[in-house]
């Protein structure tokens, strides 16, 4: 039996959950709460949690039959994609391979940066950023979103013509930035990479992955409103 | 057969995993040394290898390949002997592939951030001639010391549980990718002035016994010597930086 740890407001937890669920795998999803000490719900920085996963943090993947628990998406992903033999998504092929990874390497510096200066903010309240790193990371976005479109100029997607872990790994920080979901980035600028984000939603198990959005653009609505307010 | 150019410096931590992975693969590289201080990241040439104004960059024939650890897994797989694979990113065993995923890319947030951030605020910045077109200026300006600071102490006291459980990083028996690339990030700190060595003289070997046995271990890995000697020629520099009252 597979656990998955994490929420589905987490943009890496959601990654895992979406492969997960295109591998149609057996698992059970398992609620803790990223930044949060508490034992109920489970938080990632409560030492029940921390005693599986020592950096604290979501997702985490444990497979009970063989006791091997993972953390960090990317490494998760490529442990399913193997796992299951999804090899589209995960092409054998050593150099189509090399570029799955160099995109989910890259992931961390640059489409990760769209959280830490958009949705960071709203949700995690508690990380605290200077006005100043705010601004650089705002900045960081349209450089971030400049790289991409370039890439998706090339090709419909970030390794050739087919969807792969790449794409995953790199919309779920920038395509729920979309104004069809939380409204935190226009990409009309942005053209390929605004017609590579509705072709990613078109791929298969995307709805049953995403219905988070709706509840979290709720939350961001709130929070506006009562911005405007003051 | 021409032999894979590799672009990057000897002062760089991704750049020297990735020479000391090519050397373990017994590939053989031209290896093109980039000056920051000179820009050679931001020509036109170079911005067509990796728009990311990123090093190392790999050119295998006509295959372009940028980020360290998806090089090192590449350079590995397509060169290095059986035996050496299944040592550093065994194909035989996707378990062990995958902990060693998970380090490496914990890496990216945990310890690379800490320790580099560090080295560049502390070192780097007086030690490279010309830091003005190097992207670190900004977050030396904007990212807190104390972050850093706080960010490799965590990751330190991370890895000295870790190992306590096995020798290696990620439970294999031998040195893996994870290992090397671990290590690279924690090898820099030599260059830290020994007083204030890391963190404020915190003592590896006290405060990180762990880590510190480690770090011996490989130390003695083959390769390693031949890899660091072009970082470690900085030493005396940073020595008469520090008597000058500069560091
Ligand atoms: N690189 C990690 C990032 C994981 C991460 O940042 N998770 C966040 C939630 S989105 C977390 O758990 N944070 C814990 C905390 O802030 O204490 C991955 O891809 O899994
Ligand atoms: N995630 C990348 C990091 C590459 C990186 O940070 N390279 C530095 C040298 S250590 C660089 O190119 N710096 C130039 C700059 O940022 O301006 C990798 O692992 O290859």
């Amino acid at each position: 039996m597979l656990k998955l740890y994490g929420v589905l407001g987490s943009q890496p937890a959601r990654a895992v959950y979406w492969v997960l669920k295109l591998a149609n795998a057996d698992f059970e999803l398992i609620e803790v709460m990223p930044g949060s000490d508490k034992e109920k719900p489970l938080g990632s920085r409560n030492k029940e949690y921390l005693a599986k996963v020592p950096p604290g943090i979501v997702p985490a993947l444990e497979d009970t039959e063989t006791g091997l628990v993972l953390w960090e998406s990317n490494a998760i992903m490529t442990y399913i994609a193997d796992k299951f033999k999804m090899n589209d998504l995960y092409p054998e092929d050593l150099g189509a391979r090399a570029k799955v990874q160099q995109w989910m390497n890259w992931h961390h510096h640059n489409s990760r940066v769209f959280t830490f200066a958009l949705f960071a903010p709203i949700f995690r309240p508690d990380i605290k950023f200077s006005e100043k790193e705010l601004k650089g990371n705002r900045k960081k976005c349209e450089m971030v979103a400049n790289l991409l479109d370039d890439a998706l100029s090339r090709s419909p997607y970030l390794v050739g013509d087919k969807f792969t872990l790449a794409d995953i790994a790199v919309f779920e920080d920038v395509g729920e930035c979309a104004q069809q979901h939380l409204a935190l980035f226009d990409f009309a600028k942005h053209k390929n990479v605004e017609a590579w984000i509705k072709r990613v939603e078109q791929a298969p198990e995307f709805k049953e992955s995403h219905a988070v959005f709706p509840v979290l653009k709720k939350v961001i609505d709130k929070v506006q409103k009562n911005k405007a307010k003051l | 057969m021409t032999k894979p150019i590799v672009w990057g410096s000897v002062m760089s931590q991704p750049t020297r995993a990735v020479l000391w992975t090519a050397l373990l693969s017994r590939v053989e590289i031209d290896f093109r040394p980039i000056d920051t201080g000179k820009g050679d990241h931001l020509t036109p040439e170079f911005l067509k290898l990796n728009p990311n104004k990123k090093f190392p960059v790999v050119q295998d024939g006509n295959f372009v390949l940028h980020e360290s650890h998806a090089i090192m897994k590449y350079l590995l797989e397509k060169y290095a002997p059986a035996d050496v694979r299944e040592q550093l990113y065994p194909p035989s065993d996707l378990e062990a592939r995958s902990r060693i995923d998970t380090w490496l890319d914990w890496k990216h947030n945990f310890l690379r951030p800490g320790a580099c951030g560090l080295i560049r605020r502390r070192v780097m910045r007086h030690l490279l001639p010309d830091v003005s077109k190097h992207s670190m200026v900004w977050d030396l300006k904007e990212i807190p010391a104390e972050r850093e600071e706080r960010m490799l102490l965590d990751s330190l006291k991370v890895m000295d549980d870790q190992i306590a459980a096995g020798s290696y990083i990620a439970g294999t028996n031998s040195a893996s990718l994870a290992d090397i690339a671990l290590f690279t990030e924690i090898s820099q700190l030599d260059l830290l002035p020994q007083d204030v060595s890391p963190p404020h003289g915190c003592d590896f070997s006290k405060d990180f016994p762990n880590v510190h046995a480690w770090s011996q271990r490989l130390r003695a890995l083959e390769g390693y010597e031949t890899i660091i000697s072009g970082f470690t020629r900085a030493q005396p520099k940073v020595e008469a930086l520090r008597s000058q009252g500069k560091l």
